[in-house]
């Protein structure tokens, strides 16, 4: 048994290094000079960390803003597709409305179209809005989406109906249910559509750069783009600097939600 | 007498109204793809222009790669608000015009004279003129002069590839106790040098009319064999693994130490080359095969925009930046080639060359140059040639097997493509 356990935990070990090896990687190239970073054979801990790569960074491209404009679609984006999938999660679970598995369908089958797909036809949309090259492009058509909302119905199913019975009986309509009861027992769930739906946003290309134009409204991916020259030297360590920038938000949000989120996915997976 | 009064009034507002609508600038939105030390050099040039004249205002923004820009075109011309003018990866010109996205500059008037004849050939479509040459490069020998001397080689760089081989065969050094092993030759395992060298070998990529893929051909076996010898029967060469950007990384990161000799990179790589090789860099012509043949690359620039008005200042700001001086200037600080002929002959440019040989190089190369096939831009032919090339230096597959496997490939996606177009 005992050696068994160690088997299991040095394979897991050495697993674990392999997946965190690019992210250490990153980490101490984002401290080298662009010397260090291309030696051969390839040189680990740079001899003094040269921290004034990130120095470099916000001068050469304002990071600041990009990562200001980020944070705000991230929050906005986050809070209301964990709002839109509350209420509608708990209506697709609890309120009997006609027609309701239908609808359940429709919003499933939004997750299969990828957002290529739908450039066109939102471009067209954001246009009569006159809202191309603005943050409210980045922002609304990412209000709802459809897998938070199946996240939230799945873990809203598996809540004891008696709960919902005697709150009725006490006189709580269907917010008060849904705020008081259901979301603080469906925490896990909450949390796992806020990482994803997180993540999701903070790494997007594709839409910020096809719906901004000017620097004022790009986001983080979008300047590390700024980075990776045509033609030109990429300046890897700078890039890996940037990429520091970048990443640490996300990271931060995962520790802190890593918990909730594996319990999440697991007990959404097991029920429904 | 009222109305009189009331008329002054409405004459004196539409003065008022009018005047700046007159004297506003025209402007042009103008997506670029160059980005870095590349892109800063451009983005001052715009400011330049902005400056020197009160008519035309180009509003250029860095949009990310040419892809990103044109894929973001695009999509923008689908829903009706395309940018104005955008910079295009050479080939893509031809296609772009064959789709109807671009409209030819018959209107504008431009004067072509001056352009050079290679540079500007991929800017024409069924004899009409689609798109103007901007930043313009051609892959280049480099070499490390300090390292030929000490093999015993002299100054110049080899012309042919039999020269090539004996000159990697003197320049391989196994490692010893106070020095690292050094080898002759190395390239990125590439769409483009691999052009260059079919062509070397008398072979060519495609048929340019009908789409037909022809490198599974002799003379482009033939050059992908000679390639594959040099690293694994002579072992004279490396070739770098990994993806384009990073290969590209090892390679330069390899000369800037003087782990190898020789290497083919871009001229829009030359100031970068200067700054960084610790030792005296030489640049000649890529090595002939039967005969001497390159590709060109870089970015062309085209006009999206409908709008004649906005065409003119367009073409405005094209003719400003590609006149005898500007190309000059743009092609002294980057190392890209000067589009216009009169630059390159220009007492400047020239004055130049004499204190810089190496710049030299790039423009005298261009009688051997060649327009690159329409197939050169097909993502599914592209990503197929380079794992070809990937298996066969790396990997040490056939030449033969590996270039038939990839032909009969990405041949579909070449048929689409010409059916499409």
């Amino acid at each position: 048994m005992r050696g068994k356990t160690i088997v299991v935990h040095g394979l897991l070990i050495i697993i674990s290094l392999i997946i965190v090896l690019p992210m250490i990687w990153m980490v101490l190239g984002s401290l080298k000079t662009i010397q260090e970073f291309l030696s051969k054979p390839p040189l680990w801990i740079p001899p003094r960390p040269a921290w004034e790569n990130y120095v470099e960074v916000l001068k050469a491209a304002p990071f600041g803003l990009f990562f200001r404009n980020s944070l705000v679609v991230a929050i906005v984006v986050v809070t209301s597709q964990l709002l839109t999938a509350a209420l509608a999660g708990y209506a697709l679970a609890w309120i009997n409305v006609p027609g309701r598995n239908l609808i359940f369908g429709i919003i499933l089958a939004t997750m299969m179209i990828p957002a290529h797909a739908t450039a066109v036809p939102s471009f067209l949309i954001l246009r009569r809005l006159g809202w191309i090259d603005s943050l409210q492009a980045l922002m609304v058509p990412f209000l709802a989406q459809g897998f938070a909302v199946f996240l939230m119905r799945q873990a809203f199913l598996v809540i004891p109906v008696e709960l919902v019975e005697s709150a009725k009986l006490d006189g709580a309509g269907h917010l008060r249910i849904l705020f008081s009861i259901m979301l603080p027992l469906a925490k896990p769930a909450a949390i796992t559509v806020v990482v994803l739906s997180a993540v999701a946003t903070w790494n997007n290309y594709f839409w910020p750069l096809i719906f901004t134009n000017s620097t004022k409204y790009r986001t983080l991916p979008l300047g590390l783009a700024m980075f990776r020259s045509q033609e030109g030297m990429a300046q890897w360590n700078l890039l890996m600097a940037a990429s520091m920038i970048v990443v640490t938000p996300m990271m931060l949000l995962f520790l802190i939600g890593q918990r909730y989120f594996i319990e999440g996915i697991s007990r959404t997976g097991l029920k429904g | 007498m009222r109305s009189v009064k009331l008329l002054a009034v409405v004459v004196a507002l539409s003065v008022l109204v009018s005047v700046p609508v007159l004297a506003a600038p025209v402007q042009v939105d103008f997506w670029m793809g160059l980005s870095g030390s590349l892109g800063e050099v451009l983005m001052e040039m715009v400011n330049q222009f902005n400056a020197s004249q009160d008519e035309v205002f180009i509003n250029a923004t860095f949009q990310g790669s040419y892809f990103d820009v044109q894929q973001k075109a695009m999509i923008a011309m689908a829903g009706g608000m395309p940018p104005d003018m955008i910079q295009v990866e050479q080939a893509q010109v031809r296609n772009l015009a064959a789709m109807g996205v671009v409209l030819p500059l018959s209107d504008l008037d431009l004067d072509t004279s001056e352009f050079i004849p290679t540079l500007i050939a991929d800017c024409y479509y069924n004899g009409e003129l689609y798109g103007i040459p901007f930043n313009r490069s051609t892959p280049l020998l480099y070499y490390n002069k300090d390292m030929f001397r000490e093999a015993g080689l002299g100054e110049d760089p080899p012309k042919t590839w039999g020269e090539l081989l004996e000159f990697a065969k003197k320049l391989t050094k196994p490692a010893t106790d106070d020095q690292e092993a050094t080898w002759g030759f190395q390239a990125v395992p590439n769409f483009w040098f691999f052009e260059a060298m079919v062509w070397q070998f008398g072979g060519e990529m495609a048929d340019d009319s009908t789409g037909k893929l022809l490198y599974d051909q002799p003379g482009a076996v033939e050059a992908l064999k000679f390639w594959q010898d040099l690293i694994h029967v002579h072992g004279v060469a490396r070739c770098p693994a990994g993806e384009e950007a990073a290969a590209h990384a090892i390679t330069r990161a390899d000369f800037y130490a003087g782990r190898v000799a020789m290497i083919f990179d871009s001229t829009g790589q030359l100031t970068a080359h200067n700054q960084n090789t610790p030792f005296e860099m030489g640049v000649g012509f890529l090595p002939a095969g039967v005969t001497h043949a390159v590709p060109t690359g870089g970015g062309n620039i085209v006009i999206l925009s409908r709008n004649p008005e906005i065409r003119r200042a367009a073409a405005k700001f094209i003719e400003w930046f590609t006149n005898a001086e500007n190309a000059a200037v743009w092609s002294m600080r980057t190392g890209y080639m000067p589009v216009n002929q009169v630059a390159m002959n220009s007492e400047e440019m020239q004055k130049f060359y004499a204190e810089n040989p190496n710049a030299r190089v790039a423009g005298e190369q261009l009688q051997y140059a060649r327009t690159v096939p329409a197939i050169s831009v097909i993502p599914e032919v592209v990503e197929s040639v380079e794992s070809a090339l990937q298996a066969v230096l790396l990997g040490g597959e056939d030449p033969a097997t590996a270039l038939a496997n990839s032909v009969r490939e990405s041949q579909p996606a070449a048929d689409k493509f010409f059916r499409n177009r």
